[in-house]
């Protein structure tokens, strides 16, 4: 059993070496490569729908304004069970195109600082009040309502389109300067956090995260291969703490981790030992 | 064997209930949306001017007022009315996206912008 999984482990951690170049092409996808808007479909991940070159609808755009409309999103809704009942977090740390950003700009060589992992949980926060308690109450006129103040609509949607505005030579919508203020907040904490906004406030992150206590692929701590030399802790991009909280809700399932050969991807029908937990 | 089951019954469910939401928000789910449709048609009004009849015929032969006939013209107007329509989901979603769609404060969807096209501006 112990050599099964330190060959899991070694398969995964090839695969976890390649990361970027799967976010790569997932960013490609996103991109709308073939100028086909299928804003009538609900993409997985965090990508504003008003980002000239978005492929598919936001979830978490669709939620606010449906929740401003009144209206319940069943396809939205749909969307994120299925790909957070197969991946969970797999997809934010392996197709999301502001958590490769994110990503991109932690290789910048700064200090990273870690977060208390009791700070994550104000992503539910985020989820329950600015995108569907505020744009339900106030509507989508609300200062507050999510897109407003979305950091990854500053930058995908509203930055491309006043660039667009000044090269065509029509008069230039500005956004708020609160969007200006928060782009810039975040952008200079990707320096010193590793993946603030995933970390701290995305809502999808969030419902991702429920999802991956019960989702078909997992990861997976063996007890029985651990040496106790924290070589997981110290692999976490996240600063967590595999042995403990392996798949914990904050977890993006970047397998960076699974070099160590304590820690595989598993399946649910994959048949488990007694000896292992996780 | 039944821990296996045990395990993927929850995902199972998951799955199938994002399935089904999925396929009734894409196929079957429809949004009531009011728009406004303007149509041009055809009426008659009066005419703007009717030259009076020439002097000394102001009187008919038994001595009663001459009532100068009304002249009617056909005039090309433009009708809009506010006609309620069923909108899928998938299509609310689009309109969403480009602020196409506006809450009136009688609770009513309006399409607010008629276009296939993409997002002109960030809709916040």
């Amino acid at each position: 059993m112990v050599s099964m999984a330190k060959e899991k482990s070694s398969r995964m951690a090839r695969l976890a070496r390649g990361r970027v170049w799967v976010q790569a092409a997932f960013l490609l996808a996103w991109l709308d490569p073939l100028m086909i808007r299928m804003h009538t479909i609900c993409g997985p991940v965090f990508h504003c729908y008003s980002c000239p070159w978005a492929t598919f609808a936001c979830p978490i755009g669709v939620l606010a304004n449906f929740s401003a409309f009144g209206i319940v999103p069943f396809a939205a809704i749909g969307t994120l069970l299925v790909a957070g009942a197969v991946f969970g977090s797999f997809v934010c740390g392996w197709a999301c195109p502001f958590g490769f950003l994110q990503d991109v700009v932690g290789w910048i060589p700064t200090r990273k600082f870690p977060l208390p992992a009791w700070l994550s949980g104000f992503r539910y926060v985020v989820l329950a009040v600015f995108v569907l308690a505020i744009p339900f109450v106030w509507g989508e006129g609300h200062p507050l309502f999510f897109c407003r103040l979305c950091p990854a609509g500053a930058l995908e949607g509203a930055v491309p389109n006043v660039a667009r505005l000044a090269i065509t030579g029509q008069p230039i919508v500005w956004p708020t300067a609160t969007k200006w203020i928060i782009l810039a907040v975040f952008g200079l904490a990707m320096l010193f956090v590793w993946r603030p906004w995933c970390t701290l406030f995305c809502p999808l992150g969030a419902i991702y995260g429920l999802l991956n206590h019960v989702s078909i692929f997992f990861l997976r701590f063996h007890r029985d291969s651990c040496r106790d030399c924290e070589l997981c802790r110290n692999l976490c991009l996240d600063r967590g703490r595999p042995e403990q909280r392996i798949d914990s809700m904050r977890c993006v399932r970047c397998l960076a981790c699974t070099k160590c050969r304590a820690v595989t991807v598993e399946t649910v029908l994959t048949r488990l030992d007694k000896d292992a937990s996780g | 064997m039944w821990a296996i089951i045990r395990r993927a019954i929850v995902p199972a469910v998951l799955l199938a209930g994002g399935l089904a939401s999925l396929i009734y928000g894409a196929i079957f789910h429809t949004v009531p949306v009011v728009e406004d449709h303007e149509s041009e048609t055809t009426i008659e009004v009066p005419a703007e001017f009717s030259p009076q009849p020439p002097m000394g015929e102001n009187f008919a032969p038994d001595g009663a007022p001459f009532a100068a006939p009304l002249r009617m013209v056909k005039k090309k107007v433009t009708r809009v009315e506010t006609v309620a329509a069923l909108e899928s989901e998938p299509a609310a979603m689009r309109d969403a996206s480009v602020g196409g769609i506006e809450l009136l404060e009688s609770g009513e969807l309006k399409r607010a912008l008629v276009s296939n096209e993409g997002p002109a501006l960030c809709p916040s």
